[in-house]
């Protein structure tokens, strides 16, 4: 009776159950897979559910958006390759561009993304120059290797970039100047706990190191001749110098540590500049992307400001992934929140507080601005986002995302877009509820050899 | 077997359903809150955690936070409040009407912890006053209804009893 009582009171199988539950807060790989089979099941009424709701009316405005967002897309592309194939001032002139798109970043380190992976097969870039550039920003360097550990993406090129560090293998070391200070050094991966991914070493003067002002110094690559690591031309910007330090009461540092701050973020990087000697035939582009038709369905959930639309397939087992984006045409439209067989949760553009990398490109002209931004939430068709450490141009212009992972392409046309007077961006982007049917992306495979 | 499939089909509508009232409903009725005191107070321990791992996987699909966040926050407060069943009459209305308004605010409280934890960081409702005595009020009736219609009856301290007086 008494083990009865305890029992009432205290449930084994609950606690034990919060037990199971922590380790999964803290392990959530490991729990995934579960969680993926458990979205599927609770989905099926859902998709019940969905078949007897009515359908909405789609009007004529969606054929002109989708001509907006051709035509959006295509200047986007345009722009980018032409300020891409623009030479940086050290630069040989022998040298002629390719440029080639991200198709994912990996590496999940304290600093973020450490890898690209190219869409473009790595026997295609036969004799091109180990370097890899955006304008002219050194952001690492292509690996000898192709992509062998994942079969959707095999043979395609990666690139390591800068703060990128693999077992067994000794560092890029970068030869760089700081400009105010006509300071010599080698820039390498910072560890883990450093607060910025790359660290300054070996200065050639440690005295002039020790009475540096403070930072922001820009730091650029020296262009030293018999680099045994390879040849890097002059001039190429990595980041800005940071330093760790004691600060003193007349406001003077005193360094600990020199640290390079990248100038691009991994995940603002959509296509990069690669450089040979032989102009060769073009690298064309090696994924190979399907769109799954979808219709959706609006779910009334119960969170702050949050928006969700149920994607079914016409195919029961149409694989729609986590991640990949719902689209018209080549305008963006949401993202799949989780993954499953013929259904998905999906979440329309502009859910409060996510962040997207985005490019926004002006109608004033000029190469298209890559940054990244959080979103503060829609209201009616208008979006507005906090752009982070960038400032836009004034004036009306097309913002387009960033590919964000294989599913979710670089290029697709979110809406038009506006500085405000508070400096947040404002897009106009049209409610997920107009929309009946979509397309969900999903990466296929990698074309067969050299293209 | 057929009471756990009929919950799992239940308990993303019953989401649904949380949402649909809320944006239609001046007052927030909260299904998952109802079905939380409903467990507390009314269900055996052995089926707590199937349960709640069934709701907390139709929230994490719908509302985002992740599966733990969403088992964690809704299963702890379960915990904490079911020693009280040993002390008071489990089927006391007034109990539950002062555990309701409890529970209403720990639950988004607890999911933002876990869930930013977790790394999946949510915007929970904010809790109102309002919202604290619609939940004092209408939790333990929702809560008692659940537990006398199926599926959730199926799981009740209430059908067992039943169960072993027919036998004898």
């Amino acid at each position: 009776m008494r083990r009865r009582r305890a029992e009432r009171a205290f449930p084994i199988p609950l606690w034990a159950s919060l037990l199971v539950g922590l380790l999964a807060l803290v392990q959530p790989a490991a729990t995934a897979r579960v969680e993926a089979v458990g979205a599927q099941l609770v989905g099926l009424p859902l998709r019940a559910v969905a078949a007897f709701a009515p359908r909405v009316a789609e009007g004529a405005s969606r054929e002109v958006s989708r001509d907006a967002a051709r035509h959006a897309t295509a200047s986007l592309l345009a722009r980018r390759d032409a300020a891409l194939r623009r030479r940086p001032a050290g630069l040989d002139a022998a040298l002629s561009a390719r440029t080639a798109r991200v198709v994912e970043r990996r590496g999940q380190g304290a600093h973020g993304a450490d890898e690209l992976v190219l869409d473009v097969r790595r026997d295609a870039l036969a004799g091109v120059e180990p370097f890899v550039i955006v304008g002219d920003v050194l952001v690492g360097f292509l690996a000898d290797d192709p992509v062998t550990d994942d079969d959707a993406l095999r043979g395609l090129a990666r690139v390591a970039l800068l703060h990128h560090k693999e077992r067994g293998r000794l560092p890029r070391r970068v030869p760089c100047t700081i400009s105010s200070a006509t300071l010599a050094l080698l820039v390498e991966p910072a560890a883990d706990v450093d607060r910025w991914p790359l660290r300054c070493v070996l200065l050639d003067d440690p005295y002039r190191a020790a009475a540096l002002g403070g930072d922001g110094a820009l730091v650029r690559t020296s262009g030293l001749l018999d680099d045994p690591l390879g040849p890097l031309p002059q001039g190429l910007l990595l980041g800005s110098l940071r330093v760790f330090g004691y600060r003193d009461a007349q406001d003077r540092v005193l360094p600990i540590a020199l640290h390079v701050e990248p100038a691009l973020q991994a995940r603002a990087i959509d296509a990069v500049a690669l450089w040979s000697r032989s102009s060769g035939p073009a690298a064309r582009r090696a994924v190979v992307i399907e769109s799954i038709e979808v219709s959706l369905l609006r779910l009334p959930v119960p969170s702050a400001g949050r928006e969700r639309y149920l994607a079914t397939a016409a195919r029961l087992v149409a694989p729609l992934q986590k991640g990949a984006a719902v689209v018209d045409g080549s305008r963006l439209l949401g993202v799949c929140e989780d993954g499953g067989l013929g259904q998905a949760v999906v979440a329309p553009f502009g859910q409060p507080g996510r962040s997207w990398a985005l490019a926004f490109v002006p109608d004033s002209g000029g190469a298209p601005i890559d940054f990244v931004a959080t979103s503060l939430g829609r209201s009616g068709a208008r979006v507005r986002l906090v752009p982070i450490g960038v400032a836009l141009p004034e004036g009306p212009g097309d913002l387009c995302a960033l590919s964000a992972s294989r599913d979710l392409p670089g290029g697709l046309w979110i809406g038009r877009a506006a500085i405000d007077v508070a400096g947040e961006l404002v897009v106009e982007h049209e409610s997920l509820a107009d929309v009946a049917r979509a397309g969900v992306l999903r990466h296929v495979g990698v074309a067969e050899g050299p293209r | 077997m057929i009471a756990w499939l009929a919950w799992l089909c239940l308990a993303p509508l019953l989401v649904l359903a949380d949402g649909f009232l809320l944006e239609r409903l001046p007052a927030r009725l909260d299904l998952s809150l109802a079905v939380v005191v409903c467990a507390a107070f009314a269900c055996r321990s052995a089926t707590l955690p199937g349960l709640l791992l069934t709701l907390a996987l139709a929230r994490a699909a719908l509302t985002g936070g992740g599966l733990a966040a969403q088992y964690l926050a809704l299963a702890l407060p379960v915990a904490v409040v079911r020693p009280l069943r040993a002390v008071f009459d489990e089927g006391s209305f007034w109990l539950r009407a002062l555990v309701a308004p409890a529970l209403a605010a720990a639950l988004p409280a607890l999911l933002d912890v876990f869930a930013r934890l977790g790394g999946e960081p949510v915007d929970s409702l904010p809790v109102s006053t309002k919202d604290l005595i619609t939940a004092a009020i209408v939790a333990p009736c929702l809560a008692a209804l659940l537990e006398r219609t199926p599926p959730l009856s199926a799981f009740a301290l209430r059908a067992r009893r039943r169960r072993s007086k027919g036998d004898s």
